[in-house]
């Protein structure tokens, strides 16, 4: 398990940074949303790669909290997007 | 301390449904990184939403098989697949409606420069009165 640990944590990591460039640059502020969404995605996943390798699940509660706080930044974010558009 | 022949078929398959759950996340960061325009990025994006949360809570109910955790982990499978898609939607619907605002302004501004050549070509002496 702690090999397909670091292999997964590998893929999380690089997805997490690739997806935090995009957040520093993004043109617009929409892009800046989508890559936060992909940002909480990938830490949902770490979470539970973390409940997976010390086998206890007291931490996939924080996953649920994560899951729908995510939901509710994108859907604001989308909802109160500025008419300015840089 | 690590040894491949301990593991049984559902560690085999609990191991190959994390490394691909996480593959989407990283697929997801290489595609939000790399397509052209906010459409494509939001596609992208909600992969690993749904199918990479989908398979990585698939790994962990194989690993830790009790009847709570599985509870918890379909409830976290079941909000997500309620909430990736509208969330994906709204986005979607405020970047349709921000790109349809941008070429309103471009055909609005290109109307109005071709009205004023048009004035400037009617009267060449000069401006009008």
């Amino acid at each position: 398990m702690t090999l397909i640990a670091m292999i997964a944590g590998t893929f999380f990591g690089i997805g997490a940074l690739l997806a935090a460039i995009r957040l520093v640059k993004g043109p617009t502020q929409i892009d800046r949303a989508v890559a936060l969404d992909v940002l909480l995605a990938i830490l949902v996943g770490v979470i539970v790669l973390t409940a997976a390798v010390s086998g206890s699940s007291i931490t996939l509660v924080i996953a649920v909290v994560v899951s729908l706080l995510g939901f509710l930044g994108s859907a604001s974010l989308a909802k109160l997007m500025p008419r300015d558009r840089r | 301390m690590f040894d491949v022949s301990d593991l049984t078929v559902l560690d085999w398959i609990a191991s190959v449904a994390i490394v691909l759950g996480a593959l989407m996340s990283l697929l997801a960061g290489v595609a939000v990184l790399r397509f052209p325009d906010t459409m494509s990025r939001i596609h992208a994006a909600t992969k690993p939403q749904v199918l990479g949360i989908m398979l990585l809570m698939l790994g962990v109910g194989l690993r830790l098989q009790s009847p709570a955790v599985i509870g918890v982990l379909v409830l976290i499978v079941v909000l997500q697949f309620v909430t990736a898609p509208v969330s994906a939607h709204l986005t979607v619907r405020a970047a349709y409606r921000h790109s349809v605002d941008d070429e309103v302004q471009a055909q609005e501004s290109a109307a109005f420069a071709q009205k004023r050549r048009a004035e400037k070509d009617r009267s060449p002496a000069g401006p009008a009165e």
